[in-house]
């Protein structure tokens, strides 16, 4: 069964506050306004200067269980929300594995095409590959974060600001602390644009909180468990507004979900479930035995809304 | 709306059979590969070419590069996928599972290309791309894929390989690229009534791909087309 064997995640120590990033984006002030009193976003994390081996470099560096079971990667995926992200054929990700001494055989590739919602994906697709070559203890190195680097990768419209951080976590296909129960997704193709659309935006807004409930509903009850015993939701950071919304519709306690990172940091990709798995532990909202939700909704040029179920 | 939804894998002491191994019928049962040899028609839309062009000189900007000048050709990979789609996904027919491979970047390099071809392709498929492997991406995607037929029970699969001739500005570092534009389509499945669908162990086909990863992405992958076309 598929299970995180360890998390970590990185935070650049650079803020800035969004009024700041409103001219690049070519946003009115009231329009930042409602962004900081009604989405409660604030300040996003840079990294300025910085590159994207950085930045994953930074969140390996946090995961102590690999030191010393280099050996037993047998994959390294990188969960993309922006499919190009460096230069073809640059590989930042390479990089990484060659100075942490990874079998130079290894796949390392990317996994993609659900937005912010790739991380899940990244996860559930580890725990296969690793069930499928069979023999206990491999680990695959799931790797998320990205640069803000031009303004299509600085904001989600009408939504969120991506900040800029890295997670990283060791999957097993053999047990570990937090045990995978279930994965559900809704891919919605439909909301495709090659060219800004704004009726397909709008539209996306209108559904978004149904649909990701509904998707967060459907992981639970494949996991065979109700929503009252989930312990905590480690969401996307995109806002606060839209995840009251879901917690509206589900009728789960908003306090429950770890929208601690949303005024401070913003959106840090796919790394958001990384980095509100340490601060769902340091709040003691993930008990041993008791099941918890990492949820995302990825919008960008398609939409897709996705869901997971694991035991702590 | 679709939820799909899936349970962890069962690990398999010793490894399970894939679902290529001969005790099951699963194989490549259609295969179609095509040329795109005239650019995409958005490469020549200007509204395009203008956000194109503002991603490309952020993405090279801190690796002191920058674009060539727009000059109206590239693929669009939706627009390949979505015609292997229609060559290879017989009518009424449906897909589970798609999974779209490439190593060298889109046209739309923004666009979650794959997420579009699960809302175009019969059945509504759980779609995803594997990419940033140079020319092994697509045996990944294969192992990928047998993975969640057999532990998800997704079967009827659609492996996708596309790969574009062109990239819009020097990279600075050596790069190899296709000698032209292709895509191949290989639907996995269970045979049907009068069907042998093709066998193929996903750990010989990494093998191979792995000793022809200097060629293009998709020439192992044409040649394996090619066969199941002949047969």
């Amino acid at each position: 069964m598929t299970s995180l064997f360890a998390v970590s995640d990185h935070l650049p120590s650079g803020r800035v506050p969004i009024e700041a990033l409103a001219g690049e984006l070519g946003l009115t002030p009231m329009q930042v306004r409602i962004f900081r009193r009604y989405h409660g976003l604030g300040e996003v994390s840079r990294d300025e200067g910085g590159s994207l081996l950085d930045l994953l470099r930074g969140a390996v560096a946090g995961l102590a269980a690999l030191r010393g079971r280099e050996h037993l990667v047998r994959y390294v995926l990188h969960a993309r929300s922006f499919p190009t992200v460096v230069p073809y054929p640059h590989d930042p990700v390479r990089e990484l594995c060659a100075e942490l001494g990874l079998d130079a055989g290894v796949p390392v590739f990317s996994v993609g095409h659900h937005a912010c919602a790739s991380g899940l994906l990244a996860i559930d697709a580890a725990g296969r590959l690793l069930a499928a070559d069979g023999g206990p203890g491999a680990l695959a190195l799931v790797l998320a974060g990205e640069k803000a680097f031009t303004p299509e990768a600085a904001a989600v419209p009408g939504s969120s600001f991506f900040g800029e951080g890295a997670g990283a976590c060791l999957v097993s296909a053999s047990g570990g602390r937090d045990r995978v129960l279930s994965y559900a997704v809704d891919l919605r193709g439909e909301f495709d644009t090659v060219a800004d659309c704004a009726e397909s935006e709008s539209e996306f807004q209108r559904i978004y909180g149904e649909a990701l409930a509904a998707v967060v509903r459907a992981a639970v009850e494949r996991a065979g468990l109700s929503l009252e015993r989930v312990t905590a939701v480690l969401p996307h950071n995109v806002n606060r507004v839209a995840w009251h919304q879901v917690c509206r519709v589900l009728g789960y306690p908003r306090e429950r979900v770890v929208l601690d990172h949303v005024p401070t940091v913003g959106h840090v990709f796919c790394a958001d479930h990384f980095l509100n798995h340490r601060t769902a532990r340091q709040r003691g909202l993930l008990r041993p035995g008791e099941p918890y939700v990492m949820a995302a909704a990825g919008a960008g040029r398609g939409a897709t809304f996705a869901a997971m179920v694991l035991q702590h | 709306m679709s939820i799909r939804t899936l349970l962890p894998p069962a690990l398999s002491t010793p490894p399970a059979a894939p679902p290529g191994a001969p005790s099951s019928g699963w194989g490549v049962r259609r295969a179609a590969r095509l040329v795109f040899p005239e650019p995409s028609a958005l490469a020549a839309d200007p509204v395009h070419a203008a956000r194109l062009h503002r991603y490309l000189s952020d993405l090279l900007a801190p690796y002191g590069l920058a674009p060539a000048e727009p000059d109206a050709t590239g693929q669009s990979y939706g627009e390949m996928a979505e015609a292997l789609i229609g060559a290879v996904v017989p009518a009424g027919e449906q897909v589970d599972l798609l999974v779209l491979a490439h190593s060298v970047p889109d046209l739309t390099p923004g666009r979650a290309t794959a997420c579009r071809l699960g809302h175009v392709c019969p059945g509504g498929p759980l779609s995803f791309a594997v990419t940033d492997q140079g020319g092994t991406a697509a045996s990944t995607a294969l192992r990928l894929l047998a993975a969640y037929a057999d532990s998800a029970g997704l079967r009827r699969a659609l492996l996708l390989v596309v790969e574009q001739d062109r990239l819009p500005y020097d990279p600075g570092v050596p790069v190899a690229l296709p000698a032209a534009s292709r895509g191949v389509a290989l639907l996995f499945g269970d045979p049907l009534p009068g069907e042998r669908p093709l066998r193929i162990d996903p750990a010989a086909a990494t093998a191979t791909a792995a000793a022809t990863a200097a060629r293009s992405g998709t020439d192992p992958w044409w040649e394996l087309a090619g066969l199941v076309a002949d047969r």
